[in-house]
């Protein structure tokens, strides 16, 4: 038995147990209405708070309105489940629950379509805007009942066995297991591919978008699967309670969700499980306090604010394996076999692109307002050459960058990359058509580990659907196991698979700008651009880094770009250099015919005094 | 091995917690009392819970039920149906009440009532007045009059003063006004008196001008405002400025207005319905309002403490008809029930709504109620 179906059977024995135990001790009347009430919304506020946590703690974007997508599910499913009353009640709430999830998704696509294309705040002001237009339609809406809401819908504590307790003890076995399944799915989600593409935008957007992920996408996918888990636990609700007016899913709603989402921690899944079981039981804990208990709740989230400001549990998630290991490592030795060594899925292909130029600029240029940051640069890359792109200050050369990587649209002139028009092409895909680059300031994914961070980068490496990535089929087995063996021997050339587990930001400098010229890398590109690589960098780590440009520059078969300020390195490896000032290009050729060129000279340093002079008589003249 | 031994733990912990704990010998009728007690809310719920203990403590000097004395235990619904459920499951399951008295606000008391109706527990409520808590819930009750009931009392006292025309605003995303204002426009209708603008606003609306522009170009005699007494005080305000000068109608809802005005003087225009009032020239009224006010240091400000005294009286009265708690007998008494209580004698009808009076009041110039007249059923 591999370790990773060990561990599946251990968790999946270990919610068999807790199942077991929840729905014995209900239909024994042990766990009574009272307390299964309370178990059954805390179930229901987990299925909130984990879907909650894929927008906010995973994608990294404020959303208010889960309440509104709650709503829409239980309303969905509350209408659904009382005109289908010919066919048997698990199959009518097994129908609504799915309707509920779907229209949830789909008013979530709606929304998120405009509003995740925008940066900043945006989203949590669209979404707070959205829950409360929910509101108002319910209330003014004939077939949801209007202000008075609905009532009299069939309950699962008591549809689905004339023995009150039995029935309960079904309920409870219900939102067990689909509080299971929105948990394992949203946590297998965040280990596959899809899941890294996610949490890389939270990290940094744009290096993201450079890195070759589609964000607009990824952001719309993680907020529609929000709203179905969200639409489903509406779903459960209207049933659970048997009453639904809108006025219980407002503003207030989202907030107490969104509470128990920081609290846990965002991006935690188990710290929101925790929150939200706290946060639901406190208040009931706190009855016997009577009017002092909001004083308490209120106390006791401040304190917990206060002593654990990144939540109760940060980004740490429970493992039950783990904790198996930890506490019997001796069965560990029972189970250990020889692993098979997996066979790589695919070669990744690097083309030989000899004759033609692999990168060529035609009179590029941009015109921001009435400034112009750039105009008629004329840039030639052949494979495997390394050129350097130098210029003062304020030049133009990270603008030049930009253009190339789709980060600006070039109001003049063309991009053409092995043959092909980029110009314009959004920054994933001119990532993807094989250009990798790394940036100025470094822009990693920090709270990922190193590895995670390589393949982020392998994204549109791997061919699986979100839905394999749920379900861990054998396609999602093979492919990223294959990923993971690439990204280590990625590693491995550059001497860093030893911190491959570490977290990005833990690393030393040198070593993060390494990394993120690694993870450009890993993209497969045929022009790796590099902005400053040797940016505060000490002399012996600059000369690593002239070792570590050679060496990629054999192993990889790429052409560089590299724009530095340093001309020890610029001189020491770069076959030819462009120079830049004022937005045009001033001179190209050799390092030593860069060297003595007048221009160039005078762009670094400026006009020398006898010079200015001489051309000022001519002027007069 | 290891999973027998797994095994014979669970089983163990299922027994366990499977056993029974031996409960003590029961000394006390115990009652549970739900009400939204803190919130925006609380002064309805706060009210009940003064009617009640108010009537409970007098009952247990008095000698209590059956020889036993009878304890009210009270848990806050915070106006929210989830809460109030886990409430009414707390005090069925862990408290063992025989009774349930409340819940107070209308969507919390029909989601409580659905449970209660499971194992037909007797319940009153003191306030809730849709008509559709009742329905179909034979252990349900209430002591309060209902949102048709009072609609239409409304209708009739304005086609007896001759009105002609009039206009309606109220809140769409309330229950309770949206009743009010079917109720109403159904029952003038009848009478012949015009709806000459029917206008709207939302829960949160503070600004109506716009609406009362409206309803004063369609130049109506009166307007009726099925309203709560802060919404209805802004409103009053708001008409006052754009110089709608009419008579203006309210319902139940209107009882707090005084706290949230401070021009008195527009109270003048406003007649309401309401349960109660201090004016009641009854014995048990007047000893009511005496009682209560020496108990809190201040007289009953909503009615719903007078309903509630009531609920407590008749759930305790059919406990002593019955000469036992269990529920089926106590349901039959209090369904049987004609008992003399602070708002009038009380009787239930099939919809277990009680058949009652109902009190016009005024203001004068100074805020203090002024009791009009009295429309007995």
């Amino acid at each position: 038995m591999t370790t990773k179906a060990k561990s599946y059977a251990l968790n999946i024995i270990a919610l068999i147990i807790l199942f077991a135990l929840l729905f014995s001790l209900t239909a024994s009347g042990s766990i009574n209405n009272y307390y299964s009430g309370i178990l059954v919304t805390v179930g229901i506020s987990i299925i909130m708070t984990v879907s909650l946590n894929l927008t906010t703690g995973l994608l990294g974007q404020l959303a208010l309105g889960h309440a509104g997508f709650m709503s829409i599910g239980a309303y969905t499913s509350a209408i659904i489940t009382r005109n289908l009353q010919g066919i048997p009640f698990g199959w009518s709430l097994l129908i609504g629950l799915i309707a509920g999830g779907l229209f949830a998704a789909v008013c979530g696509f709606i929304i998120g379509m405009p509003a995740l294309r925008l940066k900043g705040d945006y989203l949590a002001i669209i979404t707070l805007g959205f829950g409360e237009i929910i509101r108002v339609v319910i209330e003014n809406t004939s077939i949801t009942g209007g202000a008075a809401g609905l009532t009299r819908i069939t309950r699962m504590s008591r549809a689905f066995s004339p023995d009150a307790q039995l029935s309960s003890a079904v309920q409870m076995g219900i939102v067990f297991w689909i509080m299971v399944a929105v948990i394992a799915s949203i946590f297998t989600l965040g280990r596959s591919r899809h899941g890294r593409a996610i949490i890389s935008i939270r990290e940094n957007e744009v290096a993201a978008e450079a890195t070759g992920i589609p964000t607009t996408r990824y952001k719309l996918l993680a907020f529609t699967l929000a709203a179905f888990f969200a639409g489903i636990a509406g779903g459960l609700y209207a049933h659970q309670t048997g009453i639904l007016t809108a006025r219980y899913f407002d503003f207030n709603k989202s907030i107490e969700y969104l509470v128990m989402v920081v609290l846990g921690g965002m991006g935690s899944i188990t710290g929101s499980i925790l929150a939200a079981s706290v946060l639901v039981a406190l208040p009931e804990v706190l009855r016997g306090f009577a009017s002092w208990r909001m004083v308490l709740y209120s106390l006791a989230l401040i304190t917990m604010m206060i002593f654990r400001p990144m939540g109760l549990l940060g980004t740490w998630e429970f493992s039950l394996s783990r904790a198996w290991q930890c506490t019997g490592d001796f069965l560990k030795r029972t189970f250990m076999r020889k692993e098979r060594k997996p066979k790589l899925p695919f070669v990744p292909h690097y083309d030989v692109w000899e004759d033609a130029p692999v990168l060529e600029t035609h009179d590029l240029g941009i015109v921001f307002g009435g400034l112009v940051a750039a105009e008629n640069i004329n840039i030639r890359l052949m494979n495997n050459e390394i050129v350097g792109l130098i210029g003062p200050n304020g030049a133009g050369k990270t603008t030049v960058f930009n253009l190339l990587t789709g980060v600006y649209s070039p109001t003049s002139g063309d991009i053409i990359l092995l043959g092909k028009s980029i110009a314009g092409k959004p920054t994933h895909e001119i990532t993807n058509n094989g250009i990798g680059r790394t940036f100025q300031n470094i822009r990693l994914f920090k709270s990922m580990t190193v590895l995670e961070n390589i393949k982020v980068a392998f994204h549109t490496r791997m061919h699986y659907s979100p839905a394999s990535g749920i379900f861990r089929t054998a396609q999602y087995t093979s492919e990223e196991r294959g990923m993971d063996i690439r990204a280590r021997e990625l590693l491995r050339v550059f001497d860093m698979e030893d911190v491959a587990d570490a977290n990005a930001n833990s690393l030393p400098y040198g070593k993060q700008r390494k990394l993120e010229i690694c993870r450009a890398l890993a993209s497969n590109p045929k022009v790796l651009l590099l902005d400053e690589p040797a940016a505060g960098m000490n002399p012996i780590e600059t000369q690593e880094l002239m070792e570590t440009i050679r060496i990629i520059r054999t192993r990889f078969s790429v052409a560089i770009l590299l724009i530095e300020h340093d001309m020890r390195l610029v001189m020491g490896i770069c076959e030819r250099i462009y120079v830049i000032n004022y937005g045009r290009e001033i001179a190209e050729g050799p390092p030593d015919v860069i060297a003595n060129n007048p221009d160039v000279i005078t762009a670094y340093l400026g006009i020398p005094e006898d010079v200015h002079e001489e051309r000022a008589q001519h002027a007069e003249n | 091995m290891k999973t027998k031994r797994i095994l014979s733990l669970i089983l163990a912990a299922i027994a366990i917690c499977g056993m029974t704990i031996p409960t003590l010998a029961e000394d006390t009728i115990k009652i549970g009392g739900i009400g939204v007690l803190t919130g925006p809310a609380a002064l309805y719920g706060l009210s009940v819970q003064k009617g009640v203990d108010l009537y409970i403590e007098q009952l247990n000097a008095a000698g209590g039920v059956n020889g036993q004395q009878v304890e009210v235990i009270w848990e806050d619904s915070q106006g929210n149906p989830t809460v109030g459920i886990q409430a009414y499951n707390k005090l069925v399951e862990n408290d063992g009440v025989v009774g349930i008295l409340g819940a107070v606000l209308t969507d919390v008391t029909k989601a409580v009532a659905e449970y209660a109706n499971d194992i037909q527990i007797p319940m009153i409520t003191a306030s809730a007045t849709a008509y559709e808590v009742t329905t179909g819930r034979p252990s349900v009750f209430r002591t309060c009059f209902l949102d048709p009931f009072q609609a239409v009392a409304v209708a009739r006292y304005a086609a007896e003063a001759g009105i002609k025309s009039a206009a309606v605003l109220y809140d769409n995303g309330d229950e309770y006004s949206t009743g009010l204002f079917n109720a109403f426009k159904d029952e003038a209708e009848v009478l012949g008196i015009t709806i000459s603008a029917a206008e709207s606003a939302g829960t949160d609306d503070v600004d109506f001008k716009s609406q009362l522009t409206n309803i004063k170009s369609a130049n109506p005699e009166a307007i009726f405002l099925p309203y709560y007494g802060a919404p209805a005080a802004l409103i009053l305000r708001q008409a006052s400025e754009i110089g709608l000068d009419v008579q203006f109608f309210g319902a139940d809802g209107i009882s707090n207005i005084t706290d949230s005005i401070s021009d008195m003087k527009l109270l003048t225009k406003m007649l309401y319905t309401d349960h109660f009032t201090v004016d009641a020239t009854s014995p048990m009224a007047t000893k009511f309002n005496a009682d209560y006010e020496a108990k809190y240091g201040e007289k009953p400000s909503v009615s719903f403490s007078a309903t509630a005294y009531d609920a407590a009286l008749v759930l305790t009265q059919a406990m002593k008809t019955a000469g036992t708690t269990e529920f089926g007998p106590v349901v039959d008494a209090i369904k049987n029930s004609q008992v003399e209580g602070v708002t009038g004698v009380i009787r239930f009808d099939d919809h277990n709504d009680p058949i009652k009076s109902v009190f016009f009041i005024t203001f004068d110039e100074l805020g203090n109620k002024v009791f009009v007249k009295q429309l007995d059923p």
